[in-house]
């Protein structure tokens, strides 16, 4: 600005050089707080990343007792290689009872409560308790990926919120927890899950799900296809897809361990 | 022939109409068994007996369950027959179930298993005895005991209280289950017919995410076997006319387990250690040894004398090996349609060794084939390397339906 436009200025709007530096000034303030609001994440960040989460997870877990069918389909290089048919009970969001009906393993019986978890085998007349690594193996480890409630397993951050995609990076609460790292992609406006990243403890990038179809059951969207990627093994993937949803009270006896063997292919 | 009694089995369960809640489930079982005896055994002098023996075995174990309302019944006969043709069948399950609420009312005939161990269980005081080589009964070959129970059921508790036979029915026994905080916890007393109070812990948790821990333990009061009276001789030249088995002095007998399940890089691990305090010294079983072997010498019947010495078995009376400290390991691991399981079992105070292989191909759903071999090693004078037979290799099919 010319020296004598500026003394004119000056002249006529005394107070604006104040304003100016005092706007200049709390500009500088707001800054540094949104960077330290970058670098310490405040009470209030954290529970929107919570809420999210709340949100996520309401598209895969449905309250009540229900039971579904789920099927399993193992796939090596794009072609089926075995098929697995479950049946689902299911009760709050940490409880859950596998009974195998088709497949390599039939009559097989799966029990997870947290994160204990055993195993009737067929023909067995007792559970056994077994590790989160054997999770890892055959078909209950997909399930493990299926079930995982973020919510109650993670902290969550929200490290990049686009116009479209929502990333979130999930840490485990608990050192047991098989996985305890997620990436977690959503979309941004309805917080519909689309991509999960699970990495181990060693942090190897484990699996990938992909969250393809939805499906409303009374009245709310819930996700109904989803495809696991092994990243051990790029070759293989497994297909879950949920199907002939029931709600249904189920005797709280099921989840109890002893009582496995008595269980019989359908309640 | 298998495969013609499994297709008219299959067609008849076809074109039954079931009763309301009326299932069925068939298994069935053929293996030929390849045995090579130990012609350096103490139990095969000179080489008595041939050195190989060949032996089939089918067995059909068809289960029939029926649920109405709250009432669940099930019938589960097993049949064998050898390559003889010889047949014989029995009862494996036979029982009742009567629900209400949280309780359950049991009679009958019925496999209960309780404990944690993968080897043993010792405080499975109603189960059934487990064979080293199968401890889950994946070939259903074990019969359950007869027995009434009640169990009241919660999401993590199960509380039961049976009476079941043995040699009578005099045999109590109070369960106790809980599952706290990651821990499943049981607890067990046992009073049994000869009525001296027994009771026994067991706990199973899982450590990170890789180890399952477990361990169990029994205090019985009386030895489960019977004593040959030669441990009290120091001179194995000593001969009973007609050696009378005697029962120790009752006492406290520990016999417990410690174990662990671990995952890494796919293959799962089990190791366990186990003890028990009747089970035979060292000294004891070089003079039973002593003994026997002087016996067969001076027998003019070496075949009669074989006899007596296979009261061994007697001894053992099927419980648990004989010596008193043994470690067991178990690594399987499944490729696609192919499970590789291997099973290490050591007497450690011989480092004799019982190991066995096997090999499964699930052709599909509820068929699958095996190969098992099965070998017994160790140096002269131990257990499993004066074993009967040297080892043994077994191919199988295996239905489920």
């Amino acid at each position: 600005m010319p020296p004598a436009a500026r003394n004119l200025f000056e002249k006529r709007f005394p107070d604006f050089q104040k304003l100016l530096i005092g706007g200049i000034m709390i500009m500088k303030r707001l800054l540094v707080v949104i960077v330290l609001l970058g670098l310490f994440p405040s009470p209030l960040r954290s529970q929107n990343a919570d809420q999210i989460l709340d949100k996520i997870d309401g598209y895969r877990e449905l309250n009540d007792d229900f039971s579904l069918a789920i099927k399993i389909s193992d796939y090596e290089s794009e072609r089926l290689k075995e098929e697995a048919t479950f049946s689902g009970y299911f009760s709050g969001i940490d409880k859950s009872l596998l009974i195998c009906t088709h497949g390599k393993n039939k009559g097989m019986k799966v029990l997870m409560k947290g994160d204990d978890m055993w195993v009737n085998l067929t023909g067995s007349k007792r559970g056994l308790r077994i590790t989160p690594m054997q999770r890892l193996m055959g078909q209950a480890a997909n399930g493990d990926v299926a079930k995982t409630s973020f919510s109650q397993d993670y902290t969550g951050t929200v490290l990049e919120k686009g116009k479209d995609v929502l990333v979130m990076e999930l840490k485990a609460k608990s050192k047991g927890a098989t996985y305890q790292k997620v990436f977690l992609y959503a979309d941004a406006k309805t917080y519909k899950p689309q991509k999960a990243e699970f990495f181990l403890t060693s942090g190897k990038h484990f699996k990938t799900a992909y969250y393809l179809e939805f499906k409303t059951i009374e009245g709310r969207e819930a996700v109904f296809k989803i495809k696991i990627e092994d990243k051990m093994n790029p070759k293989l993937y497994t297909v879950m897809e949920n199907f002939d949803y029931k709600k249904k009270e189920i005797p709280e006896k099921y989840f109890n361990v002893m009582f496995l063997p008595n269980i019989d292919t359908e309640l | 022939m298998v495969l013609s009694i499994l297709a008219i089995l299959s067609m008849m369960l076809v074109r039954q109409a079931p009763a309301k809640g009326l299932k069925f489930d068939i298994f069935a079982n053929y293996s030929y068994d390849w045995q090579s005896l130990n012609a350096d055994s103490l139990w095969n002098p000179g080489s008595l007996f041939l050195n190989t023996e060949k032996d089939s075995r089918l067995a059909l174990n068809l289960e029939g369950k029926w649920n109405y309302k709250s009432i669940r019944a099930l019938l589960s006969p097993l049949v064998t027959m050898d390559h003889e043709g010889h047949s014989e069948w029995k009862i494996r399950e036979a029982a009742v179930t009567l629900s209400s609420g949280r309780f359950e009312f049991t009679a009958g005939r019925a496999i209960v298993k309780w404990g944690t161990g993968y080897m043993f269980t010792p405080i499975g005081i109603v189960t059934p005895e487990k064979q080293v080589s199968d401890p889950e009964d994946m070939l259903r070959s074990r019969t359950g005991g007869d027995l009434f129970k009640i169990d009241y059921y919660t999401e993590n508790i199960n509380l039961s209280a049976v009476v079941f036979k043995k040699n009578n029915w005099k045999n109590l026994a109070l369960f106790a289950y809980g599952n706290v905080k990651g821990f499943d916890f049981y607890g067990i007393l046992y009073y049994p017919e000869y009525k001296k109070l027994e009771f026994g812990l067991a706990v199973a948790a899982t450590i990170g995410a890789g180890v399952e821990v477990h361990a169990e333990g029994m205090m019985h009061r009386r030895s489960p076997v019977l004593r040959h009276p030669v441990f009290a001789a120091e001179n194995p030249q000593v001969t009973y006319v007609d050696p009378q088995l005697v029962q120790p002095e009752d006492g406290y007998y520990k016999e417990f387990l410690m174990g662990a399940n671990i995952t890494v890089k796919d293959i799962n691990i089990i190791v366990e250690y186990y003890h028990n305090d009747w089970g035979l010294k060292k000294v004891w079983l070089e003079r039973l040894q002593g003994y026997f072997a002087y016996n067969m010498t001076r027998s003019e019947n070496p075949l009669s004398m074989w006899n007596a010495a296979s009261s061994l078995e007697i001894l053992q009376q099927g419980r648990r090996g004989l010596s008193r400290d043994y470690l067991f390991l178990r690594a399987w691991k499944s490729f696609k349609n192919v499970d590789l399981s291997t099973i290490f079992f050591m007497n450690l105070a011989d480092r004799s060794l019982l190991s066995l292989f096997e090999l499964q191909y699930t052709l599909s759903d509820g068929i699958s084939f095996y190969v098992q071999p099965l070998y017994f090693t160790g140096k002269t004078g131990s257990e499993f390397g004066e074993n009967f037979y040297s080892g043994s290799m077994q191919l199988g099919i295996r239905v489920a339906m």
